[in-house]
């Protein structure tokens, strides 16, 4: 289980997010909902390391959570347009090569072969060796979620990972993430801004406004109403 | 489901089969790569030897240059004494290089952001940026000392000749720079000062121009930087600056002389960058705090 408690991040005079607490179960796909500026990325990117909390835990099945254990897919996929998919994916694990093999790209056998098959668990199979700037938005974002695998991790994040995806692109990015998080057991935890892609895949609604949380229930238990009360407007 | 995505997943192609791809293709990358790397290795021993490049030569001879370093050019006594001796000539032929930089980037300046403007290819057409490019290649082309000895027919001996020969440096260069950079633009908000109906001078003012602005102030100080340190051999071939000083002190074989130019030098181009870096930070301070 992943557990947040009093999570705090201030930038300067500005609270990003404040007292944030919440407990996620692994194998369950949480949906982040908050208008813009209401502190998701910042909460992501706390949970994800590459922000230091001012204050407050992150455990994971009791234990802090390592520099790897959580992975973040952005929101464009952040890939090297120049770099071919598979290259990119072999990206997400850099922390387990020696940094020599990376400078001279020469990744093990091993690496490889997992690189593809994450590839192939994305529906890309044969697109290992194309490069990125040539694969259209969906086919792109799916390297991004292939690359977050291949980091392993146990928590899986993603930053708006569909907000420049047509809707039919978009739902079939976020199935295949969801399936993912389901099929491996990790921790499942993505920010969106579309209600209704929201209600196929969520198991767990969290809603920030202002850098609290104001929502944290069961998808079951959430209704339109609920969620437009989120982004303070009526369903 | 895009026409690519459904071949990929019609070919069905097995994990192993990729696989065996991506190892073919990695170790004939290998070869190619290494093959690269071995030819140019050899290449540079091949062109050393054939410059005459002979380590044991350069080693059994190594006594000669550490005397002519310990105890003439830094022989801490000689070279206080010559630096107070010599220290008003040094003085003013270190302005003089100064001035030759900074006059001669002056003059290159609006040439160099001109053509480079109009050089890039997402700015002007072809027909115009091609034979721009070839002529910044061909400017470039030609060392400074070459245009210093050219243009001391023009202008004589001094330090005219040797800020004229800077600034076909700063045209060269710099122009070539401007151009790169414009290439690099971000296409979005051009399309967006287009769409609104206005031309290329007014496009190129609103949109692209604000967009490599910030890269451009920071190459010119860049380039000062390098041509404080031209300017200060110029001298050599009669461009005035403390490079005459310098190779006559070479010339008489009086190396704490020679040490002394070199101090001069140093200071010169130490201070440029102080100053050009002290002002690279007030630019990107001023920026983020216009962003904040």
């Amino acid at each position: 289980m992943l557990s947040v408690t009093g999570l705090e991040k201030r930038y300067g005079a500005v609270d990003a997010v404040a007292d944030i607490s919440f407990d996620l179960e692994p194998g369950s796909m949480a949906v982040l909902v908050g208008r813009s500026g209401s502190g998701k990325t910042t909460l992501l990117r706390c949970l994800n390391g590459l922000e230091r909390p001012d204050s407050g835990t992150i455990r994971l099945e009791g234990e802090p959570l390592g520099r790897t254990d959580a992975a973040l897919i952005f929101q464009e996929g952040a890939l090297l347009d120049g770099k071919s998919a598979l290259e990119n994916v072999l990206d997400g694990g850099l922390a387990r090569e020696s940094a020599w093999r990376e400078l001279l790209g020469w990744h093990t056998a091993a690496e490889k072969r997992a690189a593809i098959e994450r590839l192939h668990a994305v529906d890309l199979a044969g697109c290992a060796q194309q490069r990125v700037g040539d694969l259209s938005g969906g086919e792109r974002q799916r390297v991004g979620i292939a690359r977050a695998l291949h980091q392993e991790p146990r928590v899986l994040l993603a930053d708006e990972p569909v907000a420049s995806l047509d809707p039919v692109t978009a739902r079939a990015v976020l199935e295949r993430l969801a399936s993912v998080v389901r099929r491996e057991d990790l921790v499942g935890l993505v920010s969106l801004h579309q209600p209704r892609l929201a209600g196929e895949i969520a198991d767990r609604y969290l809603g920030l406004a202002d850098g609290r949380l104001t929502l944290d229930a069961a998808a079951a238990d959430v209704d339109p109403e609920r969620i437009g009360e989120v982004y303070n407007v009526p369903a | 489901m895009s026409r690519r995505e459904r071949r990929h997943s019609e070919d069905g192609i097995a994990v192993d089969d990729e696989f065996d791809q991506v190892q073919a293709r990695w170790r004939r990358r290998f070869v190619v790569r290494t093959g690269a790397v071995v030819a140019l290795v050899a290449l540079v021993f091949a062109a050393a030897r054939w410059l005459g490049f002979d380590l044991a030569y350069l080693y059994a001879h190594r006594g000669n240059l550490r005397d002519v370093l310990l105890e003439e050019m830094l022989a801490p006594g000689q070279l206080w004494a010559q630096l107070q001796a010599d220290g008003s000539t040094l003085a003013s032929a270190t302005l003089e290089t100064l001035a030759i930089a900074g006059v001669g980037t002056a003059i290159g300046l609006p040439l160099a952001f001109c053509l480079g403007v109009l050089a890039a290819s997402n700015v002007t057409p072809r027909i115009v940026y091609t034979p721009l490019r070839l002529f910044l290649g061909g400017v470039r082309a030609v060392p400074s000392m070459v245009y210093a000895l050219l243009f001391v027919i023009l202008a004589g001996l001094g330090p005219v000749a040797g800020a004229l020969a800077i600034a076909m440096g700063t045209v060269g260069d710099l122009g070539r720079l401007f151009a790169d950079e414009m290439e690099e633009i971000d296409r979005a908000p051009v399309d967006a000062v287009v769409s609104s109906g206005a031309g290329l001078l007014a496009t190129t003012s609103a949109a692209r121009i604000p967009q490599v602005s910030t890269a451009y102030v920071a190459w010119t100080l860049f380039y000062l930087e390098i041509n404080a340190r031209k300017s200060s051999v110029l001298g050599i071939v009669g461009a005035g600056g403390i490079g005459y000083p310098l190779i006559m002190a070479f010339r008489a074989r009086n190396y704490t002389r020679v040490m002394a130019a070199i101090v001069a030098i140093l200071v010169l181009v130490v201070s440029v960058e102080f100053v050009a870096n002290r002002l690279r930070s007030l630019l990107d301070a001023e920026r983020r705090a216009a962003r904040s």
